[in-house]
């Protein structure tokens, strides 16, 4: 199964800032690149919500800059997002809405749906057409979620903890089309999570971020190569944090 | 386009409601209705333009406050949908909604009137069509404008001192006219009733662009 990207854009994240109560975000940076699944790894409350959200224009910017394909995400706000898929956390939605009504919803607003694809993904995924998103599990709505963001063949896909309260079979099915979505039809991928098993598994790239702060940006390759068969991604993790 | 989307949504989603709404609303006039005492004029009008207003404020409810909770709005966000469509849709469906249900009312009373059931004034008229949906629409892009700019936990506290202040308005009207010397504006509206309502609508339209600086600018958009 396809899901060839429009185009093959890099997402350009450039020392965003917001300060939010006594949260604050401080100068992150990063690129998020075609091809490549990239984790965004810290504990709870590090900032990794706050970063996805500050890139698809819900938490509003202090300072810095995020572009996709010469695209400024609130400038070009709806060029922007038409290259995005985004998956949240929390699923709600419209409870009242079958499966079907919810994606033919969403497919309207995107020029380039690929109706096929969502019809596959949507057989794939095994979902119910007709059951309402209210009766649907977290695991279930997830993956409307997936279906929604990937039917319009994003350039970059953002997911925020993705797998949180998956079971393991969901988990699983997630997780590989993650990796076959960016290493199959060159998507960039860029996902939260707090589990560094699931970053071990499917990610080539790390980025750590820690109270706020990036503390690393480091290619999974590289950081094997340069420690050698002494490498653990929980060791590197706990040094950087502590 | 993406106007249209939205709003046809919300009325897809607000169907199963809108029928409801206007059978509580009737059966609520009917209920308070019967124990009203007919002799004291505008009584029976005033309870049908009641039962409207809290017929505006569940169509803002089911419409804003309910998307709120479900994060719907933040959905709405993260798609190829610019914050004025947002603004725009929601002013869009509510007015819709608003303005059917006080026409619906509307008709009831007109036909019950035509039917010998009731005799009361006032008359159907387009004057009272067009002000009855002036006052019911701006009563509701108010309770839709609380909604958006702040949360709805917060918004539902608003009204009460609004209210207040608007009473505080209505009883020193008198005063208020001549400390800022308001007379002659006064006698225009009065002389000129569209004039009157071309304000009020000036005034939804600004509630209206009031939300959409304020999302803009709001933290997080939810």
């Amino acid at each position: 199964m396809s899901v060839a990207s429009i185009a093959q854009d890099q997402l350009i994240v450039d020392r965003l800032s917001v300060r939010l109560g006594g949260f604050q975000l401080h100068d992150i940076s990063f690129n998020i690149e075609p091809g490549q699944v990239t984790a965004l790894l810290g504990h709870n409350g590090a900032g990794k919500t706050t970063t996805l959200r500050l890139i698809m224009g819900i938490v509003r910017k202090d300072s810095g800059h995020v572009n996709l394909g010469g695209f400024d995400h609130l400038r070009d706000e709806k060029e922007f997002k038409r290259r995005i898929g985004f998956v949240q956390e929390e699923s709600f939605f419209y409870n009242g809405m079958t499966v079907a009504e919810f994606v033919a919803f969403v497919s309207l607003f995107y020029g380039d749906w690929n109706k096929d694809l969502s019809e596959r993904l949507l057989q794939t995924l095994e979902l119910p057409r007709d059951k309402k998103l209210g009766q649907l599990s977290k695991g279930m709505r997830t993956k409307v979620s997936l279906v929604v963001a990937l039917s319009h063949q994003p350039s970059v896909l953002l997911l925020d903890e993705p797998t949180s309260g998956l079971d393991p079979r969901a988990r699983v099915e997630t997780l590989k089309l993650l990796q076959r979505v960016a290493h199959e039809d060159g998507t960039a991928v860029l996902f939260s999570t707090h589990n560094l098993h699931e970053v071990d598994q499917i990610a080539d790239r790390v980025i750590i971020v820690d109270r706020g702060r990036v503390l690393a940006d480091e290619s999974l390759s590289a950081l094997r190569h340069r420690f050698g068969t002494s490498w653990n991604l929980e060791q590197y993790y706990l040094e950087l944090v502590s | 386009m993406n106007i249209v989307r939205l709003i046809a949504k919300d009325l897809r989603l607000q169907s199963y409601f809108f029928l409801p709404l206007v059978a509580l609303e009737v059966a609520g006039y009917l209920g308070y209705a019967l124990q009203m005492p007919s002799h004291i004029p505008g009584v029976a009008f005033g309870l049908l333009h009641g039962m409207a207003l809290i017929g505006d404020f569940l169509i803002c409810y089911r419409t804003m406050i309910a998307e709120e909770k479900n994060r719907a709005l933040m959905f709405i966000k993260t798609l190829p949908v610019s914050t004025a469509e947002i603004v725009a849709a929601k002013f869009g469906v509510n007015l819709l909604l608003v303005g059917l249900n006080t026409v619906v009312l509307l008709a009831l009373w007109g036909g019950a009137r035509a039917l010998g059931w009731i005799d009361l004034s006032p008359r159907v008229t387009i004057y009272l069509v067009l002000s009855a949906l002036t006052y019911h629409c701006l009563n509701n892009a108010f309770f839709v404008t609380l909604s958006l700019v702040f949360s709805s936990e917060r918004a539902v506290w608003v009204p009460f001192p609004a209210i207040f202040v608007l009473m505080s308005v209505i009883i020193n009207f008198s005063r208020i006219e001549v400390a800022l010397n308001l007379g002659p504006f006064v006698a225009l509206l009065q002389r000129n009733y569209m004039l009157c309502l071309g304000i009020l609508w000036a005034i939804i339209l600004g509630f209206a662009v009031t939300c959409h600086q304020a999302l803009r600018h709001k933290r997080v958009f939810a």
